[in-house]
Formats: C-alpha cells, structure tokens, sequence
C-alpha cells in the first residue's frame, strides 16, 4: 500500500482512459438503439445530440424476437447442464487421480507400498509431460 | 418415518457404496466425459485429418473418399491465398499476444489498486469482455466504418479519415486491436488474481529498501508474474489463433484476402468453394501449428517451475 500512494494519478488516469475506451462503444452500443436509420450513420454528428426513438425496439418484438430469447436461454441451460453433468464427475475423478501422478513423479521418489496402494485405487497414471506439470 | 430412522437406514448403505468406489478408482468417473470428448470431439477429427488426405467434392460427400496422400497439402500450400493467410495469422496472433499481455498487465495495475473508481472501471471491461463476439464486432464495424464515429472524429480535428477496415493492410491491424480489446479484460481478471497473491510484506520491504513504484514494478512485481505471464501467452495464442467471429463480422477476411487467416481462409475452401479437402487440409494445417506453439511454451511454462 505504500507503493500505491505514489501512482494515485496513474491509476487515476490510466482509469479514465480505460473508461473512454471499453464506455464509448457501449454507449455508443446503447445510444444507437434509440436513434433512427438516418442519424445511425452521422458519426460524431449525432452521439449525444439526436431524436430518440424506440422504433428499433417495436420493430424488434414485431420480429420473433421471443423466439430467439427462448432458444438463447435453452442453448444457455442445456450448454450449462451438459457441462456439470460430465465436468464435475471428471473434476472430482481428476482431483483424485492427481494424488498418483505426484506420487508417481520422477522429482520425489515415494514410499514403496502407498505407491502401489496408489497404482492399484486409481486409474493408470498419465505419465510423461501432463502428469508432471500437474504437480509442479 | 421419523428423520433418526432415515439416517439409520442411509449409515450401512454409504459403508457399501464407498469400498466398491474405490475399488473401481475415482477413474471411473472420467468416463463419462472421455466418452463425450472421444464422440464429439476425437471423432470430428479424424475425420478432419481423413478429409484432408482423400479427394472430397460434393458429389461423393455422402460415399466413400478416395485417398490421395498428401496432394491436398501441396496444393493448398502452394496457392497464394494460403501464403498471405499464413502471415496474416502470425500478424494477428502477435498483435493480440503483445497488446492482450502487455495491455493486460498495464490494465492490472492501474486497477490494482482498491477503490471504488478501479472497481467500476473493472466491471465495465469485464462486461465488454463478457459480451457475446458479434455485438463487440457489429460495434466495432460501425465506429471503424468511414461515417462511423472514429473518422468522423478525425475530420471534426481536421485530420484526414483513415477507412480503418479498407485501407490497405489496415482490416488486418484493426480486426486484430479489437480482439485485443476483448482479451484484455480477460488478461487483467487473471493478473490481479496474481497480484492480490502477492504479499504485500514484500512490496513494502522493496519501498522500505528506497525503491521508486516503478522500480517495485520492474523488480518485484513482474517477475513474481512470470508464470502467469506465460501461461496467459499460451491461451491468448490459442485463443488469436482460432478467431474467427471477429473476422466474420467485421471483414469477412476481406478486402480480397487482406484479412483472411488460416481458420477463415479453411472455412471459405470448405464452405464458400466446396473444396471440402482443401479446407481440412488447411484446418489441420492451422491445429498443428497452434499444438506447436502450445507445446513450446508449456516447455518454457516446466522449465520456469523446475529453475
């Protein structure tokens, strides 16, 4: 905290411009929404000064609009429900696994008997570079 | 049924269920998930590595393809469009490797420290980087487009536009700063993790010994991130290296082929020309080089843990 009290004004700063870069599309993103055809497409001309509109969004829900909610938030949960289902048993199984390859690890050579406990109780150590980078 | 009878009656049960887990190994429940990648993923590759050595036109897409070897490596090699494409894919991946990593850092620290302000700020990238592709594209193509909001500023300061997404070999540079754009919010939620990580012990033992922010930042701080630095390097290539929906929306690897990298050049062969085996050819191509790199950091990645 001492280095921090320093560069107050580059965080300060360098805030700001992160905020004119990563704000100005989404407000421009936002803005655009409100505005009419014609005024979309006069750049500086109309980013804060134009005729609001919500025609953009009439013409959106007079489009099927619904529909593709529903298919986004069905793609959503089945994306998210196919994931847990087959991600959280192969977590826990590769958690488990991982004891074994540190045991098997060339850079610590383990107790004889809990190896091989280790060996038989799980499944066939991935040897070689995985297995190792797993364990440091 | 009272709630003691039911835990009484769950006991036996558990004692049973845990021995004949274990004597299965936690490998068994891998399974499920190795079955899914092996169909939905291993699968679709071989098939892609078999396309990429047999003759596959439209009318035998549905019977069986005659192998031809090599021949349709050479001849993609060969075309021109694969040249540019090949160059136009190291351009883009190291102009959003630098400025993602670098960017990323730099975005880190000036959030780094605790406010309200770099709490804001942080939440605005971070739902940039959460929005979907095409709304970052479609955004993009319209503030880079010639009466879009960036060259209309440059001629309300009298400065000549620029056609960001026509001129010369500009699409390329501009695709590539707006994927950055969106791999740099990515890059500071992982480097603050790693700053938070560090022990503030340290950072005031360096000011205490006299050295300048800077200085901490030089000497302490980023090489205490240089594993994470690498690791970041290996997903931001990966991840440069297959972008597609940029390009998609923004240029369409145009124009000409100005902006078309190896995964957009493999998608127009297959889809737009219908030379499905030129376009594996080139998909494989692409993997290949991408396990290369992967390969050669995550050499670097062992090497740094065991110094």
């Amino acid at each position: 905290m001492i280095a921090t009290r320093t560069s107050t004004w580059v965080s300060r700063i360098g805030g700001v411009l992160l905020l004119v870069l990563y704000g100005t599309p989404l407000v421009w993103l936002l803005t655009t929404s409100l505005k009419s055809n014609t005024d979309a497409f006069r750049g500086l001309q109309t980013l804060f000064v134009f005729q609001p509109t919500l025609a953009a969004y009439q013409r959106l829900l007079a489009s099927g609009l619904g529909q593709s909610a529903v298919n986004s938030v069905l793609i959503a949960a089945g994306a998210t429900a196919v994931t847990l289902l087959f991600a959280v048993p192969a977590a826990y199984a590769l958690a488990r696994v991982r004891v074994c390859v540190r045991v098997c690890d060339h850079s610590s050579p383990p107790s004889r008997s809990r190896s091989k406990r280790q060996a038989l109780s799980t499944a066939p150590p991935s040897g070689g570079f995985s297995g190792r980078s797993s364990c440091r | 049924m009272t709630v003691t009878t039911g835990t009484r009656a769950l006991a036996p049960a558990r004692r049973r269920v845990i021995p004949s887990v274990s004597r299965l190994g936690p490998g068994v429940f891998l399974l499920p998930a190795a079955i899914y990648l092996a169909v939905l993923a291993l699968y679709p590759y071989t098939e892609l590595v078999r396309m990429s050595v047999s003759q596959v036109v439209p009318e035998n897409l549905y019977k069986p393809w005659p192998f031809v070897g090599v021949a349709q490596f050479r001849a993609v090699i060969g075309t021109p469009d694969f040249q540019q494409a090949l160059l136009n894919t190291f351009v883009y991946v190291a102009v959003v490797l630098v400025s993602g990593v670098c960017g990323g850092l730099a975005t880190a620290l000036i959030l780094w420290q605790r406010s309200k302000f770099s709490a804001f700020v942080l939440s605005v990238i971070v739902f940039v980087w959460a929005m979907p592709p095409i709304v970052n594209g479609s955004v993009w193509r319209f503030l880079f487009d010639q009466r879009g909001l960036i060259d209309s500023l440059l001629v309300a300061v009298r400065v000549p536009p620029v056609f960001w997404l026509v001129t010369g070999k500009l699409p390329l540079l501009s695709v590539a700063l707006v994927n950055a754009w969106v791999a740099v919010p990515f890059a500071t939620i992982v480097y603050r993790a790693a700053l938070l990580d560090i022990p503030p012990s340290l950072l005031e033992a360096a000011a205490v010994d006299g050295a300048r922010p800077w200085q901490i930042v030089r000497h302490v701080v980023v090489p205490l991130l240089r594993p994470v630095m690498l690791v970041l390097g290996v997903i931001t290539v990966v991840y440069a290296f297959r972008s597609f929906d940029f390009i998609y929306i923004m240029t369409y690897g145009g124009p000409g082929t100005v902006s078309t990298t190896l995964p957009f050049l493999a998608y127009r062969l297959a889809f737009q020309s219908y030379q499905f085996s030129l376009g594996a050819a080139t998909a494989v191509i692409a993997v290949v080089i991408v396990l290369g790199l992967a390969l050669v950091y995550l050499r670097q990645v062992r090497e740094e843990h065991q110094a």
